[in-house]
Formats: C-alpha cells, structure tokens, sequence
C-alpha cells in the first residue's frame, strides 16, 4: 500500500469536547491532505464523492453489501459507505484515483482491463481497490473460511480459484464480470490465468 | 440519519462517564452495524462517543494460561492471531465465515457483541417491530419468517443473533470483561445476551452506559478439535441459516468435555447444556451424535416458514461432532 | 473469420472505468447544487388522508417539500413512444392515491443529502389503507396506451396444459438431466440517480442513465413545456445503462419541478 509522504501533517485533533454541527475535518487521501467542514454524520463515502469530487469511489447499496465503495484506510480494505468521515483523522486513506495513473496503472487495473472484469464498470474501483487489499493480505499470511488448514496458508501462487472467490465476496457485480474479476486478480498473482482471447469453437476455413 | 454530537472519549473510564452523563449518548467503535442503523433511523443518539481510540487492542496470555482480547481489536486480527488459529481454531473459523473481509477489518470484538438481534422487519419501519418500537406488534411472526428463531422465540419477537463469533465465543466458556459505572465486572458469554420474552428491545444484559473491555477465553485442550459448520443461501457473505460450534474431546472411546452451541436459531447464541450432559461419558458413535442432536432441538418451534431450519441443524450437529471426534479440521 | 471474433478487445472506455474517471450520473461537478431525497408509500394500496410537511419544511437546510397538494405544473406527455415515453402514465404526485408499496408520495429538497434525508422522516403520513389486489387472475384489464399507433392492450392470458407424462413416452428421444444455477438478480449497481441543470427557465441539461437519449429529451421537452432543441441530454458513461434504465420512470419527475439546480440520488 502507498506510505503516506505528507511530512507536514498537523497533529489529529483530540476532539475530546463534544463536536455540535459543522467542524473542519483534514483527511490524508492519496497523499494529499484535504480539509473539509462537513457535520459528524457525514460518510467518507460522501465525503470523497460530494465534497471533493473524487468519485472514483461508488454509491451502489450505501449499506455495507455492494462493495462499490470500498476504499483502502491504513493498507486495509474498509467499506467507506459505513464509515463516519470524522473518524477517519489522521489515518491514510488510499482511493481507485490514488491506485494508479494513465502512465502507470496499477498491475490490478491494467489486469481488470486486459481480462475484460468489467462490463458497466461501477462495482469496478471498488473490485479493484479491495483485490489489492487481497493480494497484501495474502502476503501477509491471512486467512479465509475456506483455507483448508489455518496453519498452512497459501500463498500468492497457490491461492485456489475458489479462495478469490471467497475473498472477494464483499463486492458484488451485477453485471456478472466475475470470471475475469478472478482472471485478473490470478494474473497479478502471478498465475496462469485463463486466455484472454475469448474461448471460442471456431475455426479458419480451409482455403 | 439524524444530527448528532461527536466526542472521542480518552479513556475506557472517561467513555463510561460520558455515557452516563448523557443518557440518549451510543458508543461509536467500528461503526459497521451503528452506522447502517442510523441511515435507516433506527437509532437516534443525540451524541456518539468514539471508543475507537481508548487502546484495547492487545491479544495477550494471561498467567493462567488463558487468552485476554482486547474489545477493539478487529474481527480480522482476533481470527488470523497464531494463537486463536492454533488454540482456538472454531473461533477463527466462526469470525472468517461472517460478514466480509471489509467489514471484519472494521468490526471489533465488542462491536460484535453488541451487534443488533435483527430481521428485515426491524429493518424496515414500514412494518411493526416491538424490537424497534416496544409494544407495537411483531409483522415477522406471520409474515416471511424463513430466516427466523425457532428456540427460545417469544410472541413479542422471533429475530436471531446474526453473529457467527459469539457462537464460538458461547461454546468456548467465554467471560466478557466490562467496565461500568462501578468499576469492572465479568459477564460469563452465556449470561450475556438476552431472550427476546417480554423486552425484545433489550438484546443484552448490559447496563446503560456500560463498555465492554475484553473478551477472555478460558484454557481449553478440547478446543483444538472444536468444529464450525456455517449453512446457509449463499457460499459467503450471508447470514447463516443454521450455524454449529461443536467440540468433544475423546478418551478411548469416551466423550469428555462436549461443548455446542448454535447460531441462526435464536435471539442469541445458544447454548444446548442438555446436549453437552447427555453426551458426557457417552461412547463416540453415530447413533450417539444423532440422539445428541435430537435433543438439541427437543424444544424447537418452527415457524411457518422454516420447519426446514430443524433438521437442518440436527445433521449439521451430528456432522460437526462426528468430525470433532476425529480430531477436527476442517474449512 | 474476420479479427474481432476470438481475439481479445479492451472496452473502449475500459481505461476510464479502472481508474474511476468514468463520469456516472451523479458524477457531475456542478456549483451550488442542492439534494432531493424521496418519499415513499409505505402501503400497497389507499389514500392518503393527510401529510404533514410542517416540521420537514422547518427542518435545517430544507429548501422545499414537495406532494401532491404543491406539485408544480407539469404537462401530459404524447407517451406515444414516438416523441415521448414515460413508464407510468398517471403523472407522480397527481393525487392522494396509492397504486403500490414504494409509491414516489413526495421530495425533500435541501442544501446538502443528510438534511433532506433527515427532514423526510419528519414528514406524517395518515393512510386510508385498502386490500392491495396479489392475484393477476383477478385483475382487470384495461385498454393501455397507443404505441406507435398501434393499440398495446395485454389481453388476460389463456393457459391450457397438455399431458406432459405421456407426451415424453412417446418421444422419439428424451435426454433427462439436471441443470442448476445460482440465483440471479437483474438488478444494476448503479442506483437511479439524476442531475438537473437548469441554465435558464426553457433550458435544461439532464444528467441520467438513459438508452434512449433522444426519446428522453422529447419526453422533458413535453413535460416541462419547453423547446426540445434547448434542451440537451447527455449519456453519461457508456453500458451504464442497463436494462431498467430505458424511459423515464417516476424519479426523473422530480428534477425539473426544482426551481433551481439540483440532483435527486
């Protein structure tokens, strides 16, 4: 995940006397330090979307079952449509626009694009930021309800078809772009992943 | 959602003060559960204080040998720490098999706890709920109650705990660490959550205003074959219909230390005694297994629409011993 | 064989949707825009008696609440598929009846979305409520509206059924298997969501997913009384909109009755 670069970041407020109305809130987003004035109820969610345009992040359930608004909070992937925007001080938060560039796309993105996991795209920023919290936590040892054994995990290599469907059951996709949502994620894991090239039963006619 | 007020409390005891001193005031720590009722107006806190800061973060042994986990720490750290994974196994596996890598991440320990008892109905304020509105009528009774209670329901409510940790947690023996207004107390996990009977809108025996601080899990040799068996409508991410934490511990042939308890069944996690007695001593058998969970759901009282929920959990329960007894594992 | 089919082809805007750029409908940056948030009915079938906008009005930030007893003037569509086409005939807000659960009964309009969803649980509503009719063979049928000219009446179905059993003994071949699969929902992640951008009173810019973006301006165009070529529509992202997306429905309503610029998500 991206380290926060900031150098000059003003000390999280204690907030330690009760918070009535608007305050100005100062959040670290894709190593930028945004402030807004926003009331305590406020969602990152809509913080990202309506007060600083980043709407990379989706809107889809707004209820913690789509996954459309996953963002990362500290390298760790977080529903942002659950999240009060207020709690998020002095935490690093990394969004689909601070994943990648044009020039440099994260290996996800260009894999989500080269397995066509995608087709209307919304559930996309959020599919790609929470894989990219899946292959960290791969690394990192974790495992899921259907690792086999709690004290073997796999690794990036060995991670099962069935394990990146099970990790990433917290974003759905209407759309059913499934099969290259997995395609992708197991190409940057470094597997084998199925052909891009459509699988099709055809043939060139004999001359 | 309505306005509220937002303060960070600086300590476990400054948290409980607040609470105290400001009756219509809700803790705020994960916010997974919390937030979502509070777009729906479920809850209206004039105040929410933060107890996300206060620290509680460790999974420490203590000198008995039993495991202290802090109320903060995520559902996440609890299921992959070495020791719950080596030790603990059903509770790693409990908490992996709920919710979402996101929202696991984000939940704590006592958020989990303190997670509503829960149905579309209270969901929906279209309906009547004695749970949201006390008194005012239970739609779920007589209405699509297929993901409903069929132990220890009463006509005021027929909603399930949805958590898969406190299933574990209850099987495990254990003791919930709380810090009132009178200091610290310790709440045994099966004393904890309530039956819905007559105040459905109370779903555990926490005083106003009180924190929990810890949860501990007592030494347990038995637990390392401890099975759970999660069924329900969808691979992941979906309540369960029906879920099974269940542990024997074989000497020859005899059954020891039987522990079960099940999830999806009832206003909260539920513990079968009757069951763990009738098994101890017992030889480890089929028949044994299949007469244990007969009479784990002796009492049931299925709805209209969930008569399956029954037998459902009878072969979950013999599967889950039945495995137990071989030594456990398994995903 | 030509060198599209089997070969491997990125989406034309598949660059835009990895990186979040792809504008969706709610996604357009305009200033001092303002928040509709929806009222529903909360049964199936009635009258509503009575509705008290008193404490929303009064509520922070509202800047208009919006039933059936101070809907602005809008005009009947031709709803001919032609020049326009709306999904529900009856204009919403036209009066106190309650067709169906959900039923758009008003809009809270404020500065920011967590107020006008805050003023819209002060809003009373007192029903008349009736037995909504479940049974499709009790309905009645009545003429729909002319498409295209043509009449478009659904007349009841007849069902018959044949002998299943003794039609598949005397099959010349019969094949018995099992085939299974998942629940499926058709259902987009993208909710309805619109913003209007009236740049004077017979201009507007409407931002929404749409199949049919020259119907849709024709259909404003007639509801709003305004000239069709003032009025610009634009598709926002490509294949967002699905299915379900393809008229107008009740929501977009909405937009236009707000005196100024505004989104309902």
């Amino acid at each position: 995940m991206l380290d926060s670069t900031l150098e000059d970041q003003s000390p999280t407020p204690a907030r330690n006397s009760p918070i009535q109305g608007e305050t100005e809130v100062t959040l670290t987003i894709n190593d930028e330090s945004y402030t807004v004035n926003i009331e305590p109820r406020v969602t990152l969610l809509d913080v990202l979307r309506e007060r600083l345009g980043l709407t990379g992040s989706k809107k889809g359930c707004d209820h913690g079952q789509c996954g459309a608004c996953t963002v990362l909070i500290d390298g760790e992937r977080v529903y942002s449509c659950l999240s009060l925007a207020i709690m998020q001080e002095g935490k690093t938060i990394v969004t689909i626009e601070g994943l990648g560039s044009e020039e440099e796309l994260h290996p996800l993105q260009a894999a989500f694009l080269e397995n066509d996991g995608l087709q209307c795209g919304y559930c996309t920023p959020g599919q790609i930021c929470a894989s990219a919290a899946l292959l960290e936590e791969v690394k990192q040892g974790s495992a899921s309800a259907i690792t086999p054994d709690l004290t073997s995990l796999p690794d990036l290599e060995t991670l099962s078809e069935a394990e990146i469907k099970e990790r990433l059951s917290g974003n759905l996709c209407r759309c059913g772009a499934y099969n290259g949502i997995v395609a992708a994620v197991q190409q940057v894991s470094g597997q084998a992943a199925p052909s891009p090239a459509a699988n099709i039963l055809v043939e060139e006619p004999e001359q | 959602m309505k306005q509220f007020s937002y303060v960070r409390a600086s300590s476990p005891e400054d948290a409980v003060q607040r609470a105290i001193a400001h009756q219509e005031s809700q803790f705020i720590a994960g916010g997974t559960n919390l937030v979502d009722r509070l777009k729906a107006f479920l809850d209206n806190p004039s105040e929410l204080i933060d107890v996300s800061r206060l620290g509680l973060k460790e999974i420490e042994t203590m000198p008995d040998g039993s495991i202290r986990i802090g109320a903060m720490v995520s559902n996440t750290a609890v299921a992959n720490h070495h020791q719950i994974r080596e030790h603990y196994p059903l509770l790693s596996r409990a908490i992996l098999s709920g919710a979402s890598q996101q929202i696991r991440n984000v939940a704590t320990v006592g958020g989990n706890l303190l997670q509503r008892t829960r149905c579309p109905y209270y969901y929906d304020t279209a309906f009547a709920c004695n749970k949201r509105q006390p008194e005012s009528g239970c739609a779920a009774r007589h209405g699509i109650n297929r993901m409903h209670a069929i132990l220890g329901a009463s006509e005021k409510c027929i909603a399930v705990h949805p958590s898969d940790m406190c299933v574990a947690l209850a099987a495990l023996d254990a003791v919930v660490e709380v810090q009132g207004a009178n200091g610290q107390r310790q709440i045994p996990f099966t004393e904890f959550h309530r039956l819905p009977g007559n105040t459905p809108q109370w779903d555990s025996n926490l005083e106003p205003g009180a924190l929990i601080t810890a949860v501990i899990l007592p030494p347990n040799p038995a637990a390392k074959t401890g099975i759970y068996l999660k069924l329900r409508d969808r691979t992941s991410y979906a309540f369960a219909l029906v879920s099974v934490a269940a542990m024997v511990a074989v000497e020859g042939d005899a059954i020891h230390h039987a522990r079960l308890a099940l999830g999806g069944v009832a206003h909260k996690p539920w513990r079968s005694l009757e069951t763990e007695s009738f098994l101890e001593g017992k030889t480890a058998a089929s028949e044994t297994f299949e007469q244990a969970a007969e009479i784990a759901l002796q009492q049931a009282q299925p709805l209209s629409h969930n008569h399956f929920k029954v037998s459902m959990a009878q072969r979950a329960i013999k599967r889950a011993f039945t495995i137990s007894a071989q030594g456990g594992s398994t995903a | 064989m030509n060198k599209v089919v089997g070969t491997s082809v990125s989406r034309k805007e598949g660059l835009a949707k990895v990186m979040g750029k792809a504008p969706y409908s709610a996604e357009h940056s305009i200033s001092g825009i303002i928040h509709g948030y929806l009222v529903t009915s909360t049964i199936a079938k009635g009258r509503i008696q009575s509705i008290d906008t008193q404490a929303a009005e009064q509520a922070p930030g509202v800047i208009a609440v919006f039933t059936h007893n101070n809907r602005p003037l809008i005009f009947e569509p031709d709803n001919d598929f032609q020049n326009s086409k709306i999904y529900e005939s009856r204009l919403p807000l036209s009066d106190d009846q309650i067709y169906y659960g959900g039923q758009i009964i008003g809009l809270v309009v404020a500065d920011t979305f967590e107020q006008a969803r805050e003023a819209s649980q002060l809003i009373e509503v007192e029903y008349e409520v009736e037995t909504p009719l479940v049974d499709s063979r009790q309905a009645t049928y009545e003429p729909g509206i002319s498409m295209f000219g043509e009449s478009m009446t659904f007349s009841k179905g007849e069902f018959a059924a044949g002998n299943f059993e003794a039609g598949i003994a005397n099959a010349a071949a019969s094949i018995e298997a099992t085939y299974e699969t998942a629940t499926e929902l058709h259902s987009p992640m993208e909710p309805h969501a619109i913003i209007a951008h009236w740049q004077d009173s017979d201009s507007l810019t409407v931002y929404e997913p749409s199949q049919f973006v020259m119907n849709s301006q024709g259909t404003y165009a007639q509801l709003f009384g305004i000239l069709p070529k003032k009025y610009a529509s634009l598709p926002p992202t490509l294949a967002a909109p699905l299915a379900r997306k393809r008229f107008l429905g009740p929501i977009v309503f909405f937009v236009p009755l707000l005196p100024v610029n505004s989104s309902a998500p």
